[in-house]
Order: structure tokens, then C-alpha cells, then sequence
């Protein structure tokens, strides 16, 4: 393969080094979690926190699903970021269609707004949304949460899409209005794919935002059965906050479903960018 | 009556004037090529005629109707664009449909139809690959086969072949201009190629900065172009345009003469003395481009010719031939 430029056999072995070490720092925190959330007892976990378990058992997963109402904070967290993703993406995608495809009077300041909203920090607005949400009859509720969730990723989300759209030729969507698609055809049918590596991100981001809000929830949410993993997650260790072997196997249960949405994600990058109709 | 009617067409965009006063007028079933310089508006106004571009006034008649105001679906053209604008998430049997089932029309008529249109281009046993996996004159097939599905009235091609090799882009030619014979619609063509226009063409239109230059027959616009940005843009290698000036030819009215190298002879009493710059020998032909006075005239040679770089030549031409321009180029 052809280098832009070559490092020396010196360069290389430090950048190497710099790379493996950072890697370590990385993952070491992980696999000391891995390695305790299989241990049998807390006693291992002081004795040795390093070593192996000296016998295998998922038996903490259990505890921490059952016991400590896991399932419950999982399945409002699973609702919370699954709607938010699909909010963000039909939203942010058919609104970055229009302020690129058809811009009309007005659509720049509309843009400029979205970008004034990825500068500023939406907890900056809190009181006016918390005012918001409370006139609309949706404080401590799923749809509040997630409706001020999916806001707060819109301009991010437009942002990404708009930039990604104007790279994307026009010239297949003029072929679909020669064909006679009308615009949420050519939306649904010829935009929607071409941008689907954009929009991968954009969801991906979204997921790992909403999975890992942990603010937002603690403001608008007050129901204990609503939580959230975030906010369950400390009443679980107010509950354990000794059981370290319990403690791990929560936190990788909280990280899994990011992980498996990198994988995802990833796959749909790929794909998006090995197709080719217009001629390159 | 004339199948398509563009009258006073102006197009702008922002406040760059684009197309400035486009009348023209297209005969049913026609095929007329556009041809100019790069950035000369070919594509803009292909775009305006198919109803991609709104324009600034003007009217665009079609059998009676002006339909300049309507969606492009509604003009009932189809087009076919350089880049192919393949679907890439589709099969080239759904790429081809696409506009059948667009319009909510039943599985078993798009599949038929398809299957009839794939048979004419040769495409059947492509029918469920995906563009990517086309070659470059594939995937211009397939982009024609969505465009013949409808049976459009016209068709629109915006420089269709430039993205094909040399050989390919021969035999596409063939099959376009056996494709005319086959449907009975006006063809408009935008293209570089001087070979394409001058093969398919019945009527070509030379632009130039957004007006229109010119509107004849290939063989029209060859032996009497209207000016001379005419005359130097059509036929290949152009034709000469000798200032009467500079060269000091005597009882000469027009300000240029224009003269193409099939025209003009090396021979013993020409009227122009130089020297012979370069030679291009080119098998059934050869040119050599001959230094005049500052001026470099092109001179077509027979296969056979015996001259040789650096020698002192002189260059003739039958008076019937010359083409005599005024001092703004018009033909006098
Ligand atoms: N979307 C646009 N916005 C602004 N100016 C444009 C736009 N599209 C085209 N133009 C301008 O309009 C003029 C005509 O463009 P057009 O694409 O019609 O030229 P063309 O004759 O097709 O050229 P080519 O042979 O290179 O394809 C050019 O000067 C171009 O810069
Ligand atoms: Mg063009």
C-alpha cells in the first residue's frame, strides 16, 4: 500500500508504544470489571481483584437483574433511547432534506438557529424547558423525557445530515422527480439510503447520548418505576455499596447494548460506503 | 405543428443571467443535438425544458400547451443524465420500474414491461444485479431502460456518453441512434463530441454564453455557418480563421476569412508563404500545421505526402470554398 509518509523503525515502535499504552488505560478498568463480575463472592474480589475467578458464575448478572429491579430501569432506558433514535433520525433527516433540497425564505436563519443550538448546551435552557414540559402535563413521564431528549440532539443530528446531503449529487433525485416520485417518495425511497452512513451515525450518537443521559432524567423524572439504568444505577448502589461483584456486573449490563449499537453501526458504515450508482 | 415550441426563455441564477432570450423551435420527432463551450448553459437548458429548473420567464409549448409552470412527471419527458443517477440501494429491474411503481402501478405490468424493455437493451440477464456491480456502458443501458419504460414523448440526454471509453462510446452511439429509429419521440442530446452531434443530429443548436449561435442541419451548419464562432466550433480539426489583416491580402472586403484544411492545398502558387510546424500523420489522413506570418494554419494532407518538419511551403485554396466573416464575425 502506498503511504502518504513512512515512519522510521524508531518512530514506529513509539508510536506503538504510545498507542498500546493508551489502549491499556483503556481497557484495563474494563477487564478488572469483567473478571469481578464473574466471581462467586465478595472475598475473592478484595483478596485478589486481579486474579481470575476461581470459579466462573453468572450468578451476580441474576442478582443484579432481579434483585435490584434491573430489568424494570433497563426496559425505560431501552424505550427512552430506541424512540429517541427514531425521533432524532426521522426528524433531524427529513429536516436536513429540506433546508438542503429546498431551501426556501427563511431557511438559513432556521439553520443558523440548529447551529447556535450544537454551541450552546441545552441545560443552559433548563428553566424555560422545565416550565415547557410542566404546561404541557409531561413532567414525570417516558414521552417528556423523551421528547426533550430527542430535542436536545436535533441540531447535532441536523448538522451532521445537512453537511453529509450536500455532498450527496443531486442528480439522483432529480431522476426521481423525472420519474414522478413526489417529495416524501424521494425522501423515503432515494434520499434515505444514499445518506444511511450518515444516518448511522447520527443514531448511533443519539443511542449512546440517551443510554448515558443521566441529567435530564434526574430533572424531569420523579417516579422511582420510571428510572432509568443512569438513575437506577445509583439507588443500586446505595442498595449494594459494598458488593463490588454485584456493583460490576450492573455496570457491564448498563455498557453492553452501546457496545452492541457500535457494532451495528459500524456494519452500516461499511455498507453505506461501498455502494456506487452515480459514477464516481 | 412543431412537437415542442420554446419561446423568449430567460433563466437566471441569483443575479447571473444563464440563459438570456432562447427561442427555438423542435419538430415532432426530431433529434437535435446541443452543442457549445463548457459553462455555455447546454445542461441548464435541457434542465429547463425537462422541468428541474424553474425558469425566470419564458414559455415552453408542448402540442399546444405551455407547460413551462408544470412538474416534470406531468411534461412527460423522460432523462438520462451523465453520471447514469442509478438508484445504488436497487436492482437494475427495480431501477428500470421505478417509475411504474412510483405511480402505484400493478407488480405483474411493471414486471412485464421490464422484462420487455431489458429484452430490447440486452439487459435481461442483469435484471437482479445492482448498479455497482454494472459496468459503465450497463449501467448507461439500464439509465436508458428507465427512461424508454414510460414512452415518453421526448428524451432528454445530458452528455450521456462522456463517462464511456472511446470504443464503448461507438457503439453506444449506434444503439442511441438505433434506438431513435425504434421510438417514435423527440430526442434532444446536450454533447461535447463533435462525432455524436454530427452523426445523430437533424438539428443542431450552437450556444454560446447562453444565446443561441445557430440552428441548422449538421451539413448546414458545416458548409455555411451563420459566423464565424460557428464555423471554428463545428468539424474537426477547425477551421482556419485568417485575420486579412495580419496576413495583408489584398482586395480582400471581410475582415476574416475562414477556410477548413480539407480546403486548402500546398502547392507551387499559393497565396500564403510559412513553414511547416508540426505534422500529424493520422493513417487515412494527415495535417500539418503551418506557421504563417504568426498565424498557424492547419492544412489537410493526403496519406502520401512527402513533406517534412522545418520546410518553406506555400498554401492555396479555391475561392468557392472561403468563408468570409465581417469585423463582429457575422457571415457576409
Ligand atoms: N446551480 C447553479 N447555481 C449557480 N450557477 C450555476 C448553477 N448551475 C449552473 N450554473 C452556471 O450556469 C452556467 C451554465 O451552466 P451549464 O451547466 O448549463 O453549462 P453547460 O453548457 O452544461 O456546461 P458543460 O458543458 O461544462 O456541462 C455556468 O456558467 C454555471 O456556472
Ligand atoms: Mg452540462
Amino acid at each position: 500500500m502506498h503511504k502518504i509518509f513512512s515512519l522510521s523503525r524508531k518512530e514506529q515502535l513509539a508510536v506503538q508504544f504510545i498507542l498500546i499504552a493508551w489502549a491499556c488505560v483503556v481497557l484495563i478498568p474494563l477487564g478488572v470489571a469483567v473478571i469481578n463480575s464473574f466471581k462467586p463472592n465478595l472475598g475473592e474480589v478484595y483478596r485478589a481483584p486481579l486474579a481470575l475467578p476461581s470459579e466462573w458464575t453468572w450468578s451476580n448478572y441474576a442478582e443484579a437483574w432481579v434483585g435490584a429491579n434491573f430489568g424494570g430501569y433497563f426496559l425505560n432506558s431501552a424505550i427512552v433511547s430506541l424512540s429517541v433514535v427514531v425521533i432524532v433520525c426521522f426528524c433531524a433527516s427529513t429536516t436536513a432534506f429540506v433546508l438542503v433540497r429546498m431551501p426556501f425564505r427563511g431557511s438559513a436563519l432556521l439553520f443558523a438557529c440548529f447551529m447556535i443550538g450544537v454551541i450552546i448546551p441545552i441545560r443552559l435552557a433548563l428553566a424555560p424547558l422545565f416550565t415547557i414540559v410542566k404546561g404541557l402535563g409531561l413532567l414525570d413521564t417516558l414521552t417528556g423525557l423523551i421528547l426533550v431528549q430527542s430535542a436536545s440532539m436535533m441540531p447535532v443530528a441536523v448538522f451532521i445530515l445537512t453537511a453529509f446531503l450536500k455532498s450527496v449529487p443531486s442528480e439522483l433525485e432529480d431522476a426521481a422527480r423525472m420519474d414522478g416520485a413526489l417529495p416524501f417518495q424521494i425522501y423515503w425511497r432515494v434520499v434515505l439510503p444514499l445518506i444511511r452512513p450518515a444516518l448511522a451515525t447520527v443514531a448511533l450518537l443519539s443511542f449512546v447520548q440517551a443510554w448515558n443521559e443521566y441529567f435530564l432524567p434526574l430533572i424531569f423524572l420523579q417516579s422511582s418505576e420510571l428510572y432509568p439504568l443512569t438513575l437506577g444505577i445509583a439507588e443500586f448502589r446505595a442498595q449494594f455499596s459494598v458488593q463490588w461483584h454485584l456493583m460490576f456486573a450492573g455496570i457491564l449490563i448498563m455498557l453492553a447494548p452501546t457496545v452492541i449499537a457500535f457494532l451495528l453501526a459500524s456494519r452500516q458504515f461499511i455498507e453505506g460506503l461501498t455502494q456506487g450508482g452515480v459514477k464516481e | 405543428m412543431s412537437s415542442l415550441d420554446i419561446k423568449h426563455l430567460n433563466k437566471s441564477y441569483g443575479s447571473v443571467q444563464v440563459l438570456h432570450d432562447i427561442n427555438l423551435e423542435i419538430p415532432e420527432n426530431a433529434f437535435v443535438v446541443f452543442v457549445g463551450p463548457s459553462g455555455c448553459g447546454k445542461s441548464t437548458l435541457l434542465r429547463s425544458i425537462a422541468g428541474l429548473e424553474e425558469i425566470d420567464s419564458g414559455e415552453i409549448i408542448l402540442e399546444g400547451r405551455d407547460v413551462a409552470k408544470e412538474a416534470p412527471v406531468d411534461r412527460d419527458f423522460a432523462m438520462v443524465f451523465q453520471s447514469y443517477a442509478l438508484y445504488p440501494q436497487m436492482t437494475v429491474r427495480d431501477n428500470i420500474g421505478f417509475a411504474l411503481s412510483v405511480a402505484g402501478r400493478p407488480k405483474a405490468e411493471i414486471h412485464r414491461k421490464v422484462d420487455e424493455v431489458a429484452q430490447m437493451l440486452r439487459l435481461t440477464e442483469y435484471l437482479d444485479r445492482k448498479p455497482a456491480d454494472l459496468s459503465g456502458g450497463q449501467r448507461q443501458r439500464v439509465a436508458i431502460g428507465r427512461a424508454i419504460l414510460r414512452s415518453p414523448k421526448a428524451f432528454l440526454f445530458d452528455e450521456p456518453l462522456s463517462n464511456l471509453d472511446a470504443e464503448l462510446r461507438v457503439d453506444m452511439r449506434l444503439q442511441i441512434a438505433e434506438l431513435r429509429r425504434q421510438m417514435s419521440a423527440t430526442f434532444i442530446y446536450v454533447t461535447h463530441d463533435q462525432v455524436e452531434a454530427m452523426t445523430l443530429a437533424d438539428q443542431i443548436v450552437v450556444l454560446r454564453a447562453g444565446r443561441i449561435e445557430q440552428v441548422g442541419s449538421p451539413m448546414e451548419l458545416y458548409h455555411h455557418p451563420a459566423n464565424s464562432f460557428v464555423a471554428s466550433f463545428i468539424g474537426s480539426p477547425k477551421m482556419n480563421l485568417l485575420s486579412v489583416a495580419d496576413l495583408g491580402l489584398a482586395g480582400e472586403s471581410a475582415a476574416t476569412l475562414g477556410v477548413r484544411p480539407e480546403h486548402l492545398s500546398i502547392g507551387a502558387d499559393g497565396a500564403l508563404e510559412g513553414t511547416i510546424a508540426a505534422i500529424e500523420n493520422l493513417g487515412p489522413v494527415s495535417y500539418a500545421y503551418v506557421d504563417v506570418r504568426g498565424a498557424r494554419v492547419t492544412v489537410q494532407l493526403p496519406p502520401a505526402h512527402g513533406f517534412a518538419l522545418e520546410e518553406a511551403v506555400k498554401i492555396g485554396w479555391a475561392d468557392d470554398a472561403l468563408h468570409r466573416f465581417d469585423a463582429e464575425g457575422r457571415r457576409i
